[in-house]
């Protein structure tokens, strides 16, 4: 026992290096599993502050953009306005409210820090659980695809865009009904790849991708990118298509948090099957 | 009691430069130059081993909070931390240091320096991309990731040195 003592305490500093390590590599490890709780990041009260300092300088840099970006939208939502249809005939169908349950519920929000380029790129956006945001929700904006939200605080959350190593999303192109999964090329902020097109669907530069709804966690149909440069090297038998993402990562700054409410109903159907 | 105020200060400085400045520079995935190793780098010699790791992984945490990197900054400060003093007996100067001496250019001249330096940071930027890119990067563009933005963190400490040579002179 006396040299076992002894040994601990001639190598005290190799043991507490090992010690502080696995620490580390316990956070690590627990980050990269889905809907972990962290503590670290930048959804963290105090640090969503001081981004949110940060941002409003920013904020000023870009205000003519946005604005102009703003305008568009307004321009295409008037033109949705009811006021703005005459209907073609009378209403033959009436609709009750209790016959329908709303799917997807939009939470607002403005993005409070962003980084483009790094491996691991984050967006922090100012709405929080107490505004309904939930781990799991989809990010979008009025262009696409913006991405997933990772971690959540009372009022700041954290989101992982598609330009993010880890992330994974499922899209359809826009003339098949064929579909892969679209990750990050790693390396600029606006391109991607789409992996797992077989080579008997035709692909052509300019295709649009669009989300397929199967993850639950994306409405269908939203976009994503395009497709930039297809080619077929590789043993497999899949393209390996490089793609142009929709959303410019370093212009944005507002976003919509895509609450999806019967994700649980869908969730409990798939642990039942698992079972 | 005052190097003791100086190191706090020193601290809070250069993790405001690498959260606030550092951390916005947005060039390239390449460039992502990591300042905070250079308290490692300037821990004083008497400073206690143990110490020295509680501190790094405390700095790494920090840094971490603001990068959505937990757990990486600090793994890979902790393993500077644990090398640096096998690093310093390498490098060590002809009849050992001196209890004046603190590790920087000033005391111990810019050839010491320099291997100090180069060494320490390299092996930092190396363990940070290592980890970072486990599963996603190949180790071709880890490596690149390494030599970019460790040259320029090196040059960011030499500046450093140039800086508080000219103070003390």
């Amino acid at each position: 026992m006396r040299g076992f003592l002894d040994f601990l305490i001639r190598h005290y500093f190799t043991f507490f290096f090992i010690f502080l390590q696995s620490i580390s590599l316990a956070l690590i490890v627990q980050y990269n599993q889905r809907q972990s709780v962290v503590l670290i990041n930048s959804s963290n009260r105090f640090i969503g502050l001081i981004n949110r300092k940060l941002n409003t300088i920013e904020s000023y840099l870009s205000l003519r953009s946005e604005n102009e970006r703003l305008l568009q939208e307004n321009v295409k939502l008037r033109n949705l306005l009811p006021d703005n249809y005459k209907p073609n005939r009378l209403p033959q169908t009436y609709v009750n409210d209790s016959n329908l349950s709303q799917i997807y519920q939009y939470i607002g929000c403005k993005i409070i820090h962003s980084s483009t380029h790094k491996s691991r790129n984050f967006l922090t956006v100012d709405a929080g659980s107490l505004q309904g945001v939930t781990i799991g929700n989809a990010v979008i904006s009025s262009e696409g695809v913006v991405g997933v939200v990772k971690t959540v605080s009372k009022h700041y959350a954290s989101v992982m865009p598609v330009i993010n190593a880890d992330f994974k999303v499922s899209c359809r192109l826009n003339h098949d009904d064929y579909y892969g999964s679209l990750v990050w090329d790693g390396i600029s902020s606006r391109g991607g790849f789409l992996n797992d097109i077989p080579f008997h669907v035709k692909v052509a530069v300019g295709d649009s991708l669009f989300t397929t709804g199967y993850s639950n966690i994306f409405p269908s149909g939203i976009p994503v990118g395009t497709v930039k440069k297809v080619s077929s090297e590789g043993g497999d038998n899949f393209y390996t298509i490089a793609v142009d993402l929709v959303v410019d990562y370093k212009k944005i700054q507002s976003v919509m948090v895509v609450n999806q409410l019967l994700k649980s109903d869908m969730d409990s159907l798939s642990v039942e099957i698992d079972d | 009691m005052i190097e003791f105020y100086r190191n706090i200060a020193r601290f809070l400085v250069l993790i405001l430069t690498q959260i606030v400045l550092l951390n916005q520079i947005e060039i390239s995935v390449f460039f992502n130059p990591i300042i905070v190793v250079f308290l490692v780098l300037a821990f004083p010699f008497d400073m206690p081993k143990w110490f020295a790791l509680l501190l790094s992984f405390i700095m790494g945490l920090i840094v971490d909070a603001f990068m959505n990197t937990p757990g990486i900054t600090s793994f890979a400060l902790v393993t500077t931390a644990y090398f640096r003093p096998f690093v310093l007996q390498i490098i060590q100067p002809r009849g050992s240091y001196q209890s004046s001496d603190r590790p920087n250019v000033d005391s111990l001249g810019w050839n010491w320096y320099i291997k100090y330096s180069v060494v320490l940071t390299v092996l930092f930027h190396l363990v940070y991309f290592i980890i970072l890119g486990l599963g996603h990067d190949n180790a071709l563009i880890s490596l690149l990731k390494t030599i970019i933005s460790a040259v320029f963190t090196i040059v960011l400490i030499f500046l450093l040195q140039l800086f508080t040579l000219r103070h003390a002179t």
